[in-house]
């Protein structure tokens, strides 16, 4: 493996990992509320612009300027799927699908008018390089993937060791059972909102950070979201997650034998030959329902 | 069938209400001629009886529409203010002067978002609804869209802005490029590299027109003219969060001088990153770099400033009493000085030039408007550098010869600037400034 | 006035195409449940292909038969059959979302392809000048209004195709399939093969109509069929009313209708910026209202086809 292989590694993991956050909040939704929610790319957007006005207006620690984009992000999740989300409930998945369409148009907008159509960069430094070997790697990067990491397991503690986590992988593995065993399905529906929510602002305070600030974000990471997402399989968290960061390491170590021109054509052309290989998604445990 | 009919009757009713909801628009925009515009415009057209003549056969009355077809909102958004703030110079002075034959000059704005198929309804609106009797404005894509349409209507259109390497043979007949091309921002740059002695370069570009081409050129003038070793030549696709990979990649081999060919939303990050992994080097910069975005991030510790980047752009001609005539009337408006990359004196000149061709023409009629257009840019013909002047001296029966705010405009025989100009900008202060003017090599044209 | 209505034939022209965009799309995901995302792709397939053989102005790529149109044409329409069967077959085994995201990420693949592939796409820069059919027998100005009818005279003959196949044994079994109805699956018929023949139908269809697009624009760059076509065509589908007959008409003339002509409203006004803003809003509006209070389109489906009635699902 030369240096540049093992470099082009620690980029992806970095793409990976915010790639991993993003996609695994979408997932959580999909399994819970039964569709695919294409708003969840602004809701991305939404915590980039929100992180970065806590930094550069306020002036408040980077850290601290995550923590309340999560926060705020989170609880707008909740409020829109009680305004936008629930009335459609009942019209199926496809209704569903293009009510997010529509509020993706709707707060692609409203962010336009509120934070206008520029491209802005965090002031933040990402720390000093430190050179490992043959490779190196920058205080940030490494803030990120810790981060990530960190949030990955707190997600998986909350899953697995509460009771409310354990009600959302119920109701996630079958919704109808998981009504008829009394679980409260409505606060199982607003902690999934604010969790997912949560993390679509978190991934767009990283995209942000690495990357810059701008109204298209949304947009063009929805793509990839989607392609992690389906390329997990939908059903796990950690297919998912794995996926993700699949994902991210092919598109960064893909530019070592063909031209970085066809990077997004990689995503897509590995998305596209999982199906083919596993078409339940590489990571799914047992063959899943038709939808 | 009968469900065909019914869908054509609400189409009609859809079209008639907003039909309706059009003119009513169209009054309020009309600040100058009042509605007295809009009846003596669609009289005019019924009398020819064809939809094409609406630009060319108009009434004798009201205001003489300039049309400005450009992306008020998209990717093209920033540069609109400054624009529209140079166009607003001329069309002050054009009717401060009098008017054109007499009549006062309204300007039209119609936004092509940016895109292909916005500039497409664009045109048709500034054209078909507004009437307009001469263009400008457009950008590279909007002007290609509408290169046939241009052609066809026969309408006098001048590319304040547009690089395109389509352009670099398909004007002077109807549309004028009065910029340089990105054909000679390629050139420009290669010349860079080679007067600072470089040998050894790598190539970051952007998938995108404006960028590849020029890049296209840097590298075949490069390698092929000069000799140089082109060592990375990396490439790729705009609106990614991060490019790291490809910029490890061109900094891989150790390069004397990257070359970034970018809009500034990659670019910016391209930077940062750069800075982050602390590769050193210099870089060159396409023109589309040089903008506020880019060297502010000198405030957030992007160290290229002072030289380390280097771009080439069309810088405008200072020295001239047009430039600075122009130069505090558009401070006045905007409170910044005229800023080359932005193309606000190129937008001024657009409509000085086009005025003054209605004017040399006596007549707003398209091909007669056009066929002055390459005469009164180039010798010889009296110099004039302004719109009175330029009137006072058709008046007197003499040739003129119009330099304006960003050049002496002269063009040759595809409408295209013969020699632009260009200065070599470097980041002072958290601001681009030219440091130097550069005059292009032409041993090095390919 | 005279100068609206000229402005208004191209945007009903737009409208017409985009119609026929919708009917194709009913088609395959209205009655066969196929959820495509990717309907720009297949469009961009048969608009390249379609130029690509037809053009002669543009020296400077390594392919350039200069066939004449109609071949161009049927080129086009083969291309999009081909690559809809080249998607369909992996992708169609499993159904839903796993569809809904190939094909979206198959459009993507092409769009990239388009730009990469210079020698023959001539990259980002496209393809600009080229002639149009009957160019020298309908003078300049009437040629739009040529278009505009051309444009709706397949606007009505894609309607009678779609009716004919709607009422069709065929159609009721996609139908069928779709609602996961026993009595379809009964007749032992292959569901996977039929959703597959759709798909390549449709995939034919969408690359036969694309010259009218080009047509229409009058130059071919890989900016042209992003996404935005796709979701503009489902929109105006979701909004007319899926799975009906009149409601891709309806909703593709309606929507662009009103979004095209809210550029005459707006004028020139410095508040530009925010009101091409509000024009995502309202749009998203639009839609979050009509999947709320009419979930299944200004036309139904129930009134098209008497006998099935079924709520919007797949």
């Amino acid at each position: 493996m030369t240096p540049a292989d093992m470099q082009n590694i620690i980029f992806g993991l970095v793409t990976g990992s915010i790639l991993a956050i993003a996609t695994v909040g979408f997932s959580m939704i999909r399994q819970t509320e039964g569709f695919i929610n294409i708003a969840h790319g602004q809701l991305l957007t939404l915590g980039a612009f929100l992180g970065y006005f806590f930094v550069a207006t306020l002036e408040m620690n980077v850290f601290l300027a995550g923590l309340a984009s999560m926060l705020l992000v989170g609880l707008f999740g909740v409020l829109l799927s009680i305004v936008v989300f629930r009335p459609v409930a009942k019209s199926g998945p496809l209704a569903q699908l293009f009510t997010s369409i529509g509020l993706a148009y709707l707060l692609f907008g409203l962010i336009r008018v509120v934070f206008g159509a520029n491209v802005t960069f965090f002031p933040t430094g990402f720390g000093g390089r430190l050179d490992l070997g043959p490779v190196n790697v920058t205080v940030g990067e490494i803030l990120i993937i810790v981060v990530a990491a960190t949030v990955v397991g707190l997600l998986a503690l909350f899953l697995t060791q509460t009771r409310l986590g354990t009600w959302i992988r119920a109701t996630a593995s079958n919704p109808e059972l998981a009504r008829l065993r009394g679980i409260p399905v409505n606060r199982v529906s607003y902690a999934v909102w604010f969790v997912a929510s949560a993390l679509a602002g978190l991934a767009g305070v990283m995209v942000g950070l690495i990357g810059n600030v701008h109204s298209e974000l949304g947009w063009t990471q929805i793509l990839i979201i989607l392609a992690a997402a389906v390329l997990g399989g939908l059903g796990s968290i950690y297919g998912v997650l794995a996926a993700g960061l699949l994902l991210g390491l092919a598109m960064d170590l893909s530019a070592l034998i063909i031209p970085t021109s066809y990077r997004t054509v990689v995503a897509f052309g590995v998305l596209i030959l999982g199906l083919l290989l596993r078409p339940q998604g590489l990571f799914a445990a047992k063959g899943r329902r038709e939808a | 069938m009968k469900p065909g009919l019914r869908q054509m009757v609400i189409l009609a009713v859809i079209a008639l209400v907003a039909a309706a909801c059009g003119d009513a628009g169209g009054e309020a925009d009309t600040t100058v001629g009042g509605d007295t515009t809009t009846s003596a415009g669609s009289e005019a057209t019924t009398t020819a009886g064809d939809g094409a003549t609406s630009t060319a056969g108009d009434g004798e009355e009201g205001p003489i529409k300039f049309g400005m077809l450009i992306g008020v909102t998209g990717d093209y958004a920033p540069y609109y203010d400054v624009s529209k703030a140079g166009a607003d110079v001329a069309i002050a002075e054009i009717n401060d002067a009098g008017g054109v034959l007499g009549r006062q000059v309204e300007l039209v704005v119609v936004d092509n978002k940016s895109t292909v198929e916005g500039a497409v309804q664009g045109f048709s609106q500034i054209v078909d609804v507004e009437g307009v009797h001469v263009l400008g404005g457009p950008e590279s894509d909007g002007a290609i869209a509408n290169l046939q349409a241009i052609k066809d209507l026969q309408l006098p259109t001048i590319c304040p802005a547009c690089g395109t390497s389509e352009l670099d043979e398909a004007g002077g007949d109807y549309i004028w490029r009065i910029t340089g091309s990105d054909s000679d921002g390629g050139l420009i740059a290669a010349q860079f590299a080679r007067d600072a002695g470089y040998t050894r370069v790598a190539m970051l570009v952007q998938n995108t027109e404006g960028a590849s081409a020029p890049a296209d050129v840097f590298k075949q003038v490069f390698t092929e003219i000069i000799g140089g070793e082109v060592v990375a030549d990396v490439r790729f696709d705009p609106g990614q969060s991060s490019y790291q990979a490809q910029v490890d990649q061109a900094f891989a081999d150790e390069p004397e001088v990257v070359y970034v060919g970018s809009g500034f939303e990659a670019g910016g990050i391209i930077l940062t990153e750069w800075q982050r992994r602390g590769y050193g080097g210099g870089f060159l910069f396409s023109p589309d770099m040089v903008v506020p975005e880019i060297a502010a991030l000198t405030e957030q510790g992007v160290e290229i400033g002072d030289g380390v980047a280097r771009a080439a752009i069309a810088a405008y001609d200072t020295g001239s009493p047009a430039y600075e005539s122009y130069a505090p009337r558009y401070e006045a408006i905007t409170g910044e000085q005229p800023t080359p990359g932005l193309y606000d004196a190129n937008q001024y000149d657009q409509y000085i030039i086009l005025a003054l061709a209605i004017t040399a023409a006596g007549t707003t009629d398209g091909p007669a408007v056009a066929a002055e257009i390459t005469e009164l840019l180039n010798p010889p013909g009296t110099t004039v550098y302004s719109y009175a002047d330029g009137v006072a001296a058709i008046e007197a029966g003499e040739d003129i010869d119009y330099h304006g705010a960003s050049s002496s405009l002269d063009v040759n025989e595809f409408g295209n600037l013969s020699s632009p100009n260009f200065g070599e900008q470097n980041i002072v202060d958290g601001q681009w400034s030219q440091v130097a003017t550069v005059e292009l090599d032409p041993s090095l044209r390919p | 006035m005279t100068g609206v209505i000229l402005f208004l034939v191209g945007v009903v022209t737009l409208a017409g195409i985009y119609a026929i965009l919708a009917m194709i799309l009913n088609l395959e995901a209205g009655w066969a449940g196929m959820w495509d995302l990717g309907l720009a792709g297949l469009v961009a397939v048969g608009g390249y292909v379609f130029i690509i053989t037809t053009q002669t102005t543009h020296e400077d790529v390594v392919f350039a038969p200069g066939w004449p149109m109609w071949a161009g044409v049927v080129a086009g329409s083969l291309a999009g059959g081909i690559a809809a069967l080249i998607i369909g077959i992996p992708s169609l085994r499993v159904r839903g979302e796993y569809f809904l995201i190939t094909t979206l990420a198959f459009a993507e693949v092409i769009r990239q392809l388009s730009i990469n592939l210079g020698t023959i796409t001539r990259g980002t820069v496209g393809f600009n000048q080229f002639s149009r059919p009957f160019e020298s027998l309908v003078s300049g100005s009437a040629y739009r209004w040529f278009l505009l009818a051309m444009v709706w005279v397949i606007v009505l003959l894609v309607y009678l195709l779609m009716r004919r196949l709607g009422h069709s044994p065929y159609g009721r079994l996609l139908r069928g399939f779709r609602d996961n109805d026993p009595v379809a699956r009964s007749l032992g018929k292959h569901t996977n093969r039929h959703r597959i023949q759709t798909f390549v139908l449709a995939g034919l269809m969408y690359g036969a109509v694309a010259p009218l697009y080009v047509w229409f624009i009058r130059t071919v760059t890989p900016s042209l069929f992003t996404s935005e076509v796709t979701f503009v065509t489902w929109t105006a589908l979701v909004i007319g009313g899926i799975a009906s007959l009149r409601g891709p008409v309806l909703g593709a003339a309606i929507l662009l209708v009103v979004t095209e002509a809210a550029a005459l409203v707006q004028g020139s006004g410095e508040m530009a910026v925010v009101l091409a803003s509000v024009r995502f809003i309202v749009l998203g509006l639009v839609l979050i209202l009509v999947m709320r209070f009419r979930p299944e389109g200004l036309a139904k489906e129930r009134d098209a086809f008497a006998r099935a009635s079924r709520r919007v699902e797949a």
